[in-house]
Parts: C-alpha cells; structure tokens; sequence
C-alpha cells in the first residue's frame, strides 16, 4: 500500500476511509434486515390470505368445497399478487384463482403449516408458497396452498442495494473532498510558516508570519514562532552593535600605538624621545590588555559557574578592596572610607567578587573629583546589602536607565580612555551571583550603587570596631 | 602554579583539570600537540602534564620540540603501564617524570610539587619557610611565628608563587600568569587585592613586614625591607 505522503493527503485519505468502511458496514446491516423483514411480511400476507380463504370454506361430511360467490369476495379475501387453490386430499383441485402460477404438488400433505421457496416452472420466477392444511374433526379434508411471486421484494432488495453501491462511495468521495478543503484551510498556515522559514537567513531575521488568529493552535504556533524570531532578531542586532562597539575601541588603543610608531621611526629621535614614546606605547597596551580582558569577561558572562563558587566573607573582602584602591584615592585627594561590620559571608566567585567591587570603587573615583567615597553593608533579609556613595559629578536622570549598558557612557566623548564596560561587567558579575544592583544619582551631588548578595545562613553580623 | 594539561581523553582531562584546580593550581588544557606548543609559547607554566598518545604530533614529538625551544618547564610525562619505551623514549625526549596510566591523582600531586621543587633556584623542601612564616605546599597550611593563618585558596597560590621566587620582584602580570588560568583573565588590580589580603594575614599583626611594594614594578618577598611599604 502506498501510504500517502502530505498531512493533507493523509488527511483525506483517513476521512474517506473511515467514512466508506462505517457507511459500508452500516450499508450492509440495513440490507440484511430489510431482506429478513421483507422475507417476514411476505410469509405473514400468505398465512393471513390462507386463513382467510380457509374460514370461508364450506365443510360437509368429510368433503371441502369451494366458497360461495369466491369470485366476488376475492378483492376482500386476497391480495392481486396472491395465487390461491383449494385441493382435495385426492389431489383434486377444487379452486384456482389469482395469477396463473403453476402450482408445484406437494410430495405429501404436511400435517402442519408450511412455507417453501421454489422457481415457478411456467413464469421462470422465484415464488414462495403455503401450505394450510385443511381439518374436519381430526380428518384431512383438503388443503389451501396459496403463492406469491419474489419479484416486489427482490425489486425493492436491488434498489436498496443500488442506492448503497453509488451512495456510498459518492459519500466517501463528498467527505474525501470536505477532508481536503478543511485539510488545506488548516494546514495553510503552516506551509505560510514554511515559506517564511525559507526565507530567514543570518543577514535578515526581520520576515514575520503575522498571523491572523492566534486562538487556534496553528496560529500560537506561529505567533509563538513570531516571537522566537522576535528574540532572536533582538539579540543578533545586539551582538552585531557589540562587535562594532567592540572593534572601534580596540582601533582606538591600535591607532594612538601606530601614530606613535610612525612618529618615532620618521626620524633618528634623541633616548629621552624614545623612552616617552616606550612609556606611550606600554600606556596604550595595558589600555589595550584591559579591553580584551573586560570583552572576554563580557562573553563568558553568560554562563556563569556555580560549581567555582565558594564562602567568601564579604567583609574582609571589601576592607582589602577598599584598601588596594585607597593609595589611588589618595592621589586624587578624596576619602576612602569602609565601614563594613565583621563576617558577612557570601556564596560566590571570589575573583569576580573582587571585580565587581574595583569597578564600582575605580568608577567612583573616577567620577569624584572632591569629597570622598564611603563603602558600608548591612544584612538584611539574609541578603547583604553593600552600599558605594560618593560625592562626585553625578549621572543625570536620562543616562540613569544606560548606565548598565555595554559601551555606554554619560559622556559621549571618551577623553577618560575608559570604554564604558565597567559597570556592565559590574551588573553581569551580580547576575551570575544571583543579586541585584541599582542605582541612584545627582547630578553636582554624588552617586549610590546598591549591591544586594545572597548571604550564606551563619552569617553573624558583629559590630566592626577595631578593624 | 600555573599547569598546562595536555590530554586527548576530555574527560580524562576535565577530571585532572578539577582535581589539580582543588589544590589550588591554576589549570589550562590543551587536547593536541600542536595546541600544547602554542600554549608553551604564550604562558610561562610552571609544569606541563603531558599525555604520550596524542593525535596529530604525540607527546614524546612535543617535548623534543620544547627542548628545541630551550624551554626548561619540567614535563610530567603520561604513560601506558607496560609501556617500558614510552618511558624510555619519553626520559630521553627531555621529560622530567612519568607517571604510569591509571594512577592517583594523589600520586600526580606529589609528583608535580616534586618537580617544581626541581627547578633551578626553587626551595628544595615542600616547607617554605621566610622568617618565621611556615608554608607547608603538602597540607597547604601557613604559620607565622606558630600562628596558625587562614587563606583562601587563591590568596595561599599567590603567597607559594611569591615565595618560590623570594627576594626578586614580581611584577602584578607574572604573579597573575602563575595563579589564575587563562580563562580567568586577571586584572593587576585584582592581585592588589589578594596582596592587601595577605599583608592583612601574615604581615598586618606582625612586627616584621615581609610582603613589600616596589613602586612601579610590582611586589616582593623578603625579609629584607629595601624599599616602601604602601
């Protein structure tokens, strides 16, 4: 069997099937017990016209004979179908009326009622006949057989069965067309679907399906469909800015180091020249060293790994951060202060614990040129909050949303040399550790970062007092 | 320290990888020959675990090529167990050591810290001890004047990899080239830190600073106190 390949084909070819099998089965049983009920109301018109002609009959001294004025009561007594005879037992035929069968002899008079099929010889048909016997006082006295051709049931059987041949299969046939359009009608969206998905490649992710319902499965499928498209179209334009952000600000180190090259190498320089051009140049590659590592660390941020997490007292970890930074504080001439009560502990990557918190001190600096910085945590709710203010410049409102952002900075031009990855990487390292990091500013006033760490359960908040 | 694990098997590899990383070694992997001698160009490792059947160039090819390099790293060379030529071979080849497939990586532990302390100027004995500061590289366990001290895993790699090379200054890019993995990619700002918290553990409630900053160049161990301490 050759099994039919589209859904569609499937489809009609499922729907006529099982249509044509339960229409021909049930075709079938209505032909059967119309044959049978035809068979009976037969055999009942032929005992009913026999009792009939039997009532009438005149029986006198052990002799039958045939009813008075039969003739004119034959309309009431018989059916025009309905050949009749009275016989005697000798086998003489006393009466015969109604069609002119040729009625067969029975080999021997039945002792009760009975019904036979046989051809008639004189009209090549199929007839059934009865036989009643006749009884005066326990003696035989003769016998009604009466007769009626097949022919009505048998027409009636052949226009059934006609009508089931054609029907059937035109109802097969109806319901194989109905299947295809509804068929076609459902599965339209999906080969739309399809056709889309053929022409969405890397370079264009904008093609939509649109559909117009989404209540039916077909279009959540495509509306869901829709939305992975949407997602992925998002995401790829935003690594394609990253890219580009990316490699501009890796130029921007390569170009000052090929300027320098190309200035010292015009023309014999004296040693003093030389080792200011050395100094540049290692300037601009330590510039150029932090951006690889901060875009590599941008990269693997995605997945972060819990399995390299591990206790970490936050506590001492930011007095040695605070600390490592304060000699650069120092410079500057801003406070540094760090007021953080004993055994905060969280789970977390040490490295990136540290990282986070030299982005969020290295970028107050940066941005504060007087007054000071103040690092304090608290627990509250088993989470540790770490607060950083500082005094500087401030972030005005509309940038406050962007801060966060990879490459963005509140000032667009980049005199500072920093690429603007600081606090994306900031809010990264918080993600992977399962925190949260908001921040709030004032432009002339200062900036609060607030880091929220999951602590672990023994953390046992002492007050800080000598350290 | 700094190991680079060079083993075709990934899970082989991977289950070296965290085993050594356990024990505070800083573990990069290569799964060919010729990733294992362009790893040998960038890094300076302090050891290399090199597996002999490899595809492409196999371990006994990589070691004869590093030595052609005048690289002096000490290679730990993996075996088969019968293979008494491979071993042979391996020796010749310019490994340090061998250590027959299937083994544990208890054994693989002392071997490394055998081998490192074979190295030119390295300590001899697995205790390192500066002063009164203890350093036991077996149990990992640091004492100062008897004082037991506390470090985290990070904070002891970077202590042995600061004692190993005592008196000299290291700049925060070596010190970050022994202790983190490449993947790790360190910032000299973030060995500020760690040294912060070692000064914190072993230098702070002492009279005797140990740890001491040479400005513009990087950091030092030494009993003697030659320069400013930040």
């Amino acid at each position: 069997m050759i099994r039919p390949r589209t859904l569609r084909a499937q489809i009609v070819f499922w729907t006529a099937g099982l249509l044509f099998a339960a229409l021909a089965i049930f075709g079938a049983y209505i032909y059967e017990s119309m044959a049978h009920n035809l068979l009976e109301a037969l055999d009942d018109t032929l005992a009913f016209s026999a009792a009939q002609v039997a009532a009438t009959l005149e029986i006198e001294d052990g002799g039958i004979s045939p009813p008075e004025g039969f003739e004119k009561r034959r309309a009431a007594l018989l059916d025009n179908e309905v050949a009749i005879r009275i016989v005697t037992p000798e086998g003489r035929t006393l009466l015969q009326a109604g069609p002119p069968f040729a009625f067969p002899s029975p080999q021997a008079i039945p002792n009760a009622p009975e019904f036979s099929s046989f051809t008639s010889s004189n009209r090549n048909e199929l007839v059934r006949a009865y036989i009643l016997p006749v009884e005066d006082n326990g003696h035989r006295v003769g016998y009604i057989q009466v007769v009626q051709s097949f022919e009505d049931v048998n027409d009636t059987l052949h226009q059934l069965l006609i009508t089931l041949l054609i029907g059937v299969p035109l109802l097969a046939l109806l319901a194989g067309l109905g299947g295809h359009f509804l068929a076609g009608r459902a599965l339209s969206p999906i080969d739309e679907i399809t056709q889309t998905a053929r022409r969405i490649s890397a370079e264009d992710l904008s093609a939509r399906l649109n559909p117009s319902s989404t209540d039916d499965e077909v279009g959540r499928l495509a509306a869901t469909f829709d939305a992975m498209l949407g997602r992925l179209h998002e995401s790829f334009l935003r690594e394609r800015q990253f890219t580009a952000d990316a490699s501009h600000e890796l130029r921007t180190p390569l170009a000052a180091m090929l300027a320098i090259l190309d200035s010292v190498r015009t023309k014999r320089r004296t040693p003093e020249e030389y080792d200011a051009a050395l100094s540049d140049l290692a300037k601009e590659s330590e510039r150029l060293r932090t951006l690889t590592e901060n875009l590599l660390r941008l990269a693997q941020s995605s997945n972060p790994k819990p399995d390299a997490f591990e206790i970490t007292d936050l506590s001492t970890l930011l007095r040695d951060v605070t600390d490592s930074l304060r000699p650069l504080a120092d410079s500057k001439g801003i406070t540094l202060n760090c007021d953080v009560p004993l055994d905060l502990l969280v789970r977390g990557d040490n490295d990136d614990l540290i990282r986070l918190f030299v982005n969020l001190l290295e970028n107050a600096v940066k941005y504060t040129p007087r007054g000071g910085i103040s690092v304090s945590a608290k627990l509250r709710d088993n989470a540790a909050i770490v607060v950083v203010r500082d005094t500087g410049i401030g972030i005005p409102q509309a940038d406050l949303p962007y801060v966060f952002d990879r490459f963005y900075r509140v000032e667009k031009s980049r005199t500072d040399g920093s690429a603007g990855l600081g606090l994306a990487i900031a809010q990264e390292i918080v993600r992977s550790q399962g925190g949260s990091i908001e921040v709030r500013s004032e432009v002339g006033k200062g900036t609060t970062f607030e880091v929220r760490l999951i602590t672990e359960k023994e953390s046992v908040v002492l007050p800080a007092n000598d350290l | 320290m700094r190991v680079l694990i060079v083993e075709d098997e990934p899970r082989i590899a991977a289950y070296l990888k965290r085993g050594l990383e356990e024990h505070g070694y800083a573990v990069d992997s290569a799964y060919t020959g010729r990733e294992a001698l362009d790893w040998a160009r960038t890094v300076n490792f302090d050891v290399i675990v090199l597996d002999i059947m490899l595809p492409e160039i196999d371990g006994i090819a990589v070691c004869r090529q590093l030595r052609k390099r005048r690289c002096r790293t000490p290679v730990l060379m993996l075996t088969a167990r019968n293979g008494l030529d491979d071993r042979v071979n391996g020796l010749d080849a310019g490994a340090d050591d061998y250590l027959a497939k299937p083994f544990a990586l208890k054994e693989l532990l002392a071997r490394l810290r055998a081998l490192t302390r074979r190295a030119a100027d390295a300590p001899k004995s697995p205790v390192i001890q500066l002063a009164d500061l203890r350093v036991d590289t077996r149990t990992r366990r640091v004492t100062r004047g008897g004082k037991a001290i506390k470090l985290t895993a990070k904070a002891f790699a970077v202590l042995e990899c600061m004692l190993r090379e005592s008196d000299r200054v290291l700049s925060r890019a070596q010190i970050a080239e022994h202790v983190w993995n490449y993947d790790a990619d360190i910032q000299s700002n973030i060995v500020d830190v760690y040294i912060r918290s070692l000064r914190r553990s072993i230098d702070d409630p002492f009279e005797t600073k140990l740890i001491h900053t040479v400005r513009g160049a990087g950091y030092r161990i030494s009993t003697e106190s030659i320069d400013d301490p930040a």
